[in-house]
């Protein structure tokens, strides 16, 4: 049965530096199986071949939180 | 479908912070419709001038959703906060690129993406869809980006309640969704 009320909060957590690379790691390790460092340097050489693939872009969307 | 480019939340407000604290708890309480999970949100605070802001759910990871089918739910957007430009004195969020997803225990089924500034051809809203059905299709694959417009986080989750059985959490889950849509969240 639903619940009528809303029982989340609704204060946003603000992500510190900290998390801001455990996130990008994690992420890059559950969608790509590699480490956000590799992510990184193979796209930065241009080494995802599949660039349009979905994980690829799960993880690269999240570039700002490791990278201004 | 709400707007076919950049998407300007209508409903602005008298300061910065104002303004991206509505936007966000109506993101959240959207969401909260078919998850417990919350969002976070990340800001470069050593690039003060730069109003580009990150919200993500479950820390970018897939959350489980309740329904016969087992789906899970990704969301991650892009926003920047902008003067308003009817009225100088007041703010209004942005979206600039999203990323919502329903996903198998495997990969995205359905994904809904906006990444333009991310260096590729595409830069319009787009949809993927991978099926395991469609493997085979020389027509259609998972790499086609199929043309959206801009597609607000509220209807991803509607669709994903009526089409794709996914179980509401909160009984007046269509009226949230209606209503935080209309309050200017429609990331």
């Amino acid at each position: 049965m639903a619940a009528q009320v809303q029982d989340v909060s609704l204060e946003i957590h603000e992500i510190s530096p900290t998390e801001a690379r455990e996130i990008f790691d994690s992420a890059a390790q559950y969608y790509l199986k590699m480490s956000g460092e590799e992510f990184l340097k193979r796209w930065e050489a241009g080494k995802f071949e599949e660039l349009d693939q979905p994980d690829v872009m799960h993880v690269a969307v999240l570039m700002p939180l490791v990278r201004p | 479908m709400s707007c076919t480019s950049q998407c300007l939340c209508p409903l602005s407000a008298h300061s910065e912070r104002a303004a991206e604290r509505t936007f966000t708890r109506a993101l959240q309480q959207a969401v909260s419709c078919v998850t417990p999970a919350v969002l976070s949100n990340w800001r470069d605070r050593s690039q003060p001038d730069d109003h580009l802001c990150s919200l993500l759910l479950n820390n970018g990871h897939p959350v489980s959703l309740a329904g016969t089918l087992r789906l899970y739910l990704t969301v991650t957007l892009r926003y920047r906060i902008v003067t308003d430009t009817a009225d100088r004195g007041r703010w209004a969020i942005r979206t600039e690129q999203y990323i919502y997803s329903l996903r198998n225990e495997e990969t995205d089924v359905l994904a809904y993406h906006w990444h333009p500034g991310l260096g590729q051809r595409v830069t319009w809203p787009h949809l993927h869809i991978q099926d395991p059905a469609l493997q085979d299709s020389v027509f259609l694959s998972s790499r086609k980006h199929l043309i959206t417009g801009h597609v607000a986080l509220e209807e991803v989750l509607l669709l994903a309640i009526e089409e794709f059985d996914v179980q509401p959490r909160l009984a007046n889950w269509r009226q949230i969704l209606e209503e935080t849509r209309r309050a200017g969240a429609g990331a």
